[in-house]
């Protein structure tokens, strides 16, 4: 891993481009969303809109609160900034590509999560203790899958930082493409079933509808939004944006297993940009339709489909590991 | 080269298929998953007649289409609007148990192809390993379910899976056994409806 | 008065003499390095050696042993009435440090018995009916550990006619590794054994609690790491395979169970079996790669087990004295009567939640570090091909990361239940602060968590000396390029130094961001309760309740009661007061433990009335029997 100056700016590039459009990807699912059910709906631009309308408002704190309050936001939101830096988009070398652990990433989810819910239970309200652990609730489960997928990548591959990985998929499939040969890193089958896995791991990790919606304030269907109930103010529009930032950073993944393609050199990066967003338009609009057909599940039965994202990735690690 | 790839992803539909199965107790969605399910073994054959360019798996192709794809499911279809059953109710351990149950039987049948088979011999790299969990996981759902439709659809899955196995390595039956096979299949499936008809107009009352 | 002045003085010696004898072992192991030296007594030579695995166990039994010295200090005043509380420990952990640099099987064994018997006197320390049946319990387990281990000690004996640890070498089959390694990992409260540790740690006093837990527990990793490393005749990989499955057995259970906990010291004991469980999943994979040959990945597995040890101590030691503070000031240590301590105790809960952040392995504190370690080398073990070990690896992943995200949800009950909200009773809501020399006890070991945590360069390629003795290698001390000696090049990096570097950069930005473009108004008001004017701090949620749906979901590993008691003659709506109560028992303590415990019962009851009559004639019969079938096994048995 050399140091160069480029790989270092336009890495820096990449991240502010993806950080900048995150609330547009957020505010695209939503527009479909409510287009589909015959509503006008909102600006698309909206939630930018919202966020700095959050910041100029006033920062409403409860009598309970103690420090986490003042600190969990922060942690939050730039700890998904940390993983978005570690994740190649458009550009191969992305700016923390250095130390982007498929490991490292899972955990660091799960460090969000944690401030999360401590921030939920900091202000002794009864729905902050339900969010909480309603979040891990699904994070136990979903997190077993998450770290399956990665592994399965990394077997797949014989790489364990996602800026490697990826380029050694998109490798094998340039090769087969332009030669025709076969490689072992060239696969349909194992990318397909991961896909899958990640899928349904995102719909749970994103409060996305058959697992949690979002858009109600009611307590039988809270799962994420009962978290940061009392948040106002800038924290609240931390959340917001880390939220939005979260669901980038599984559609980036997900992109990537769905046609990896990224620039290895500064000419190529205009088409590789349009390419990936692209690809990320494509995997709202089908997130937006799994929402509009699907309605809200049960929470005990939320267990059933993310144990098939778990088999479905332990599949796809038996695939790989059949390969040497 | 391409083809076989493209093989593996219709095997890998028909484990998929199965293990959403487990996790469904919809007794409707099974069979749509079936028919599904033997829609992607048909493609699988396809493509190894495309490869192989054998007339043999070409008239497999089109026997499985119109037999496994559309004509049990309609029977089936056909006699569960009549009893007029919507899901399963009765099982012996959970979903999430069952799904995570089927996640170790592949676990074993990769192990177990492994040992038997070597790779290159089968068209497509895995297929022994994914008939064989799809065999494994038909016999738990014929295990661990009450209801005899789920059972009938357990049944047809380790059916597929020897289809399948079946395929991958011999490339092609004849055509003549492959035919008496899928008609006893489809007469047993006509049998076991009547009897379910029968069953229900004669005990549930 | 004179006497309460009189009454500290056995505390603040024997603390004083703690720390000061930790500094001269540490001292002299490092000075008498890679000598020894033997001390002749007339009946019985006890022989000391230093080498590598012991400095280390000398400086870490010491350094965690003077942090817990501090720390109780000024938290042992409450255990001045009973000053024998401050000899035991100081022996205990001197027989500890005695127990690691021991070079010869009748000093190990003596010191080992003498920790045990020093352990339990703390265990019964407090005297009430909890403690007595804890004790009980942990004596007759650690004693069915020392005889499988004093066996395994013999059966050595046998095999080489010597006392000696040096002619051990090489010498231990498979049944002497599969004896000890039983008889440790009683000691080690590995799964099936486990039943003891959540007794008899949270019973004892809190600075005992946090050296049994950071401290004794790794004493049976010792034993292990001799037997298996040193003593072993390196020929049976399957024992690596079984050390594995059952560790990551433990870790999946042991935090299973701590969910389910509402006292927070039976949480931490829990917790502990968890750790155990990790650090028996490296040794498994570090023993197999041993004898199958695969050198870099048997390095990486033995960093991510030493690692461990020093993680698990530094952080589950802080754990504990602070559950003891939690304990002292507000005489409780049930989660649903706490709440709301972070107001009064805010340097506490931040010492607390560091600590918490360690022991769940949340980046980029050192319980992540080892983790990662652990990660790789069990995705290294999947690289070797091996048929067995790439699938129990894939068992041991699935088992892992479920066990790291149930640590998440266990750690974030036991501080939000416990430190965040409104205050659940008055116990908790008049809590006072603690003393500034229990805080630094805690502490200490908190910044050394996050020192190994963010700059593990410095710990790595000093343990380097440790894998080296044990295993013959090295790893690459720097983290950078840890990896690249598995057969994989350049497998994984993790920087933690860089990534804690833009977190810092970022928060910076976001805080300059902030402070032009946002709004700086805060108002402080009432948490909203639906509009309801009800203060209740019982409407919180609790901690049973946060637990319940992952347990609810995973109901096949508990065999939970819960019942629900209330005025029946009232209508639905109008009772004034229902009890709900849940008891969770352990799956392996109840369909073998107590099993086993009728069995033996009944056994012995038939026994008894064959053997206990009152007949004179009958009991003589029996002796005259006993002498027969001595001379027979004299005679045709040993000869």
């Amino acid at each position: 891993m050399n140091f160069n100056a480029q790989h270092l700016i336009i890495g820096l590039i990449q991240f502010i481009i993806i950080v900048m459009l995150a609330p547009f990807f957020a505010g695209f699912i939503h527009k479909l969303k409510q287009r589909a059910r015959g509503q006008k709906g909102i600006n698309i631009f909206q939630f930018y809109i919202n966020f700095n309308k959050l910041l100029k408002k006033e920062l409403v704190l409860s009598k309970d609160a103690t420090f986490i309050s003042n600190i969990a936001p922060y942690i939050v939101f730039v700890t998904y900034l940390i993983i978005l830096l570690m994740l190649p988009a458009f550009y191969r070398y992305s700016l923390l590509g250095i130390s982007s652990d498929v490991i490292l990433i899972a955990y660091s989810l799960a460090l969000a999560t944690f401030f999360m819910t401590l921030y939920a239970m900091d202000h002794g309200s009864a729905f902050g203790g339900l969010g909480a652990s309603r979040e891990w609730f699904l994070t136990v489960l979903s997190e077993p899958s998450l770290i399956f997928i990665f592994i399965s990548l990394a077997i797949f591959t014989k790489q364990g930082r996602i800026t490697d990985i990826f380029y050694v998929i998109q490798k094998g499939a340039e090769n087969a493409f332009l030669t025709g040969a076969g490689s072992s890193t060239v696969s349909v089958a194992i990318p397909f079933l991961l896909f899958i896995s990640l899928f349904i791991v995102s719909i749970s990790e994103n409060a996305r509808i058959p697992i949690d919606n979002p858009e109600t304030h009611l307590e039988l269907t809270m799962f994420h939004e009962a978290n940061i109930l009392e948040a106002s103010g800038k924290h609240l529009g931390l959340y917001e944006y880390g939220s939005y930032l979260k669901l980038t950073v599984f559609l980036t993944i997900m992109s990537l297993i769905l046609f990896p393609y990224m620039a290895v050199n500064i000419y190529q990066i205009p088409l590789a940009f349009i390419i990936y967003v692209l690809k990320m338009i494509i995997l709202c609009i089908f997130i937006a339709g799994v929402e509009i057909v699907n309605p809200k599940m049960r929470v005990f039965r939320v267990p059933n489909i993310l144990s098939v994202s778990f088999i479905l990735s332990l599949i796809a690690m038996i695939l790989s590991i059949r390969r040497f | 080269m391409i083809m076989e790839k493209i093989a593996e992803l219709f095997i890998i539909l028909i484990l998929v298929s199965v293990v959403l199965n487990v996790s469904s107790p919809f007794i409707k969605f099974a069979i749509k998953l079936y028919s599904f399910q033997s829609l992607m073994l048909a493609f699988y054959i396809l493509m190894g007649a495309v490869h192989f360019n054998s007339i043999n798996l070409y008239g497999s192709f089109a026997i499985t289409i119109i037999f496994k794809v559309i004509l049990i499911p309609y029977f089936l279809f056909k006699t569960l609007k009549k009893v007029k059953m919507d899901k399963e109710i009765n099982m012996y351990i959970g979903i999430p148990e069952a799904v995570v149950f089927a996640g170790s039987l592949t676990l074993l049948s990769n192990l177990i192809a492994q040992k038997i088979i070597k790779t290159g011999i089968t068209f497509g790299s895995f297929v022994f390993t994914i008939s064989l969990a799809t065999f494994l996981i038909g016999a738990m759902l014929m295990i661990t379910r009450k209801t005899l439709f789920s059972q009938i659809i357990g049944f047809l899955t380790i059916d597929n899976a020897i289809f399948l196995a079946a395929n991958s390595i011999t490339h092609g039956m004849p055509l003549l056994v492959e035919l008496g096979v899928l008609f006893d299949l489809f007469v047993s499936i006509l049998i076991l409806s009547l009897l379910i008809l029968n069953l229900r107009r004669n005990v549930a009352s | 008065m004179d006497n309460l002045k009189h009454k500290g003085i056995f505390r603040y010696f024997f603390n004083f003499l703690t720390i000061l004898s930790a500094a001269f072992f540490t001292v002299l192991s490092i000075y008498y390095f890679k000598s020894e030296f033997i001390l002749q007594s007339s009946f019985i030579n006890f022989s000391f050696k230093f080498n590598a695995l012991s400095l280390f166990f000398v400086i870490f039994i010491s350094s965690v042993s003077v942090f817990i010295s501090i720390f109780s200090i000024k938290y042992g005043d409450k255990y001045d009435d009973k000053p024998s509380l401050f000899i035991y420990s100081f022996l205990f952990i001197i027989s500890m440090l005695i127990l690691v640099i021991s070079n010869d099987m009748l000093t190990f064994l003596i010191f080992w018995e003498l920790m045990s018997i020093f352990s339990f006197l703390l265990v019964i320390y407090e005297g009430n009916e909890e403690s007595r049946k804890a004790g009980f319990l942990y004596f007759l387990m650690t004693h069915i550990g020392t005889i499988l281990i004093t066996a395994a000690f013999i059966m050595l004996y046998l095999k080489t006619s010597s006392f000696s640890f040096d002619y051990y070498k090489g010498a231990a089959g498979i049944i002497i590794l599969a004896a000890a390694i039983t008889g440790f990992s009683i000691k080690a409260g590995i799964m099936p054994f486990h039943t003891w540790l959540p007794y008899a740690h949270p019973v004892a006093p809190a600075n005992i609690s946090a050296v049994m837990s950071g401290v004794m527990v790794n004493m049976a990793i010792y034993g292990i790491l001799k037997f298996l490393f040193v003593f072993s005749s390196g020929s049976d990989s399957f024992l690596g395979i079984v050390l594995l499955v059952i560790g990551a057995l433990s870790a999946l259970l042991g935090i299973m169970y701590a969910m389910a906990q509402k006292d927070i010291k039976k949480l931490l004991a829990f917790s502990t079996i968890e750790n155990m469980g990790i650090i028996f999943m490296g040794i498994g994979i570090s023993y197999w790669a041993r004898v199958e040959n695969f050198q870099s990945l048997e390095y990486l597995a033995m960093a991510a087990v030493l690692l461990h040890i020093i993680n698990h101590g530094l952080s589950k030691s802080s754990l504990f004295m602070g559950s003891g503070l939690i304990d002292k000031y507000t005489h409780t240590r049930n989660m649903e009567k706490l709440g709301g301590l972070s107001k009064k105790m805010g340097q506490l809960s931040v010492l607390f939640l560091i600590g918490i952040m360690s022991i769940s392995a949340m980046p980029p504190l050192n319980g992540f570090l080892s983790e990662w370690y652990l990660y790789i080398s069990l995705i290294g073990s999947v690289f070797t091909g091996n048929l067995y070990m790439v699938y129990f690896s894939i068992i041991a992943i699935a088992l892992l990361s479920l066990a790291g995200a149930a640590a998440g949800a266990a750690f974030t009950k036991l501080f939000g239940i416990t430190f965040l909200g409104k205050p659940r009773t008055a116990n908790a809501e008049n809590t006072k602060k603690s003393h500034i020399i229990e805080r630094i006890g805690i502490a200490l070991p908190v910044v050394l968590c996050i020192y190994i945590g963010v700059y593990p360069y410095q710990i790595i390629s000093s343990l380097n000396a440790v894998i080296f003795y044990l295993t013959g290698g090295t790893v690459n001390p720097n983290p950078f390029t840890a990896v690249r000696a598995l057969k994989v090049h350049s497998f994984s990096l993790y920087a933690p130094l860089i990534i804690v570097a833009v977190f810092a950069v970022l928060l910076l930005i976001i805080f300059f961001y902030f402070k032009i473009f946002a709004s700086d108004k805060k108002r402080v008001f009432e948490t909203w309760a639906c509009g309801l004017d009800e203060k209740n701090p019982k409407a919180q949620y609790s901690g049973s309740g946060f637990s319940s749906s992952i347990m609810k979901v995973f109901s096949s590993f508990y065999s939970s009661v819960s019942e629900i008691d209330f005025e029946r003659d009232v209508k639905k709506y109008f009772r004034s007061k229902s009890v709900y109560t849940e008891e969770v028992n352990d799956i392996v303590e109840k369909y073998i433990y107590i099993p086993a415990g009728k069995l033996y019962y009944k056994i012995s009851e038939i026994f008894n009335k064959a053997v206990n009559s009152a007949n004179i004639n009958v009991s003589l019969g029996y002796l005259f029997l006993t002498l027969i079938v001595c001379f027979i096994i004299y005679i045709f048995i040993i000869r």
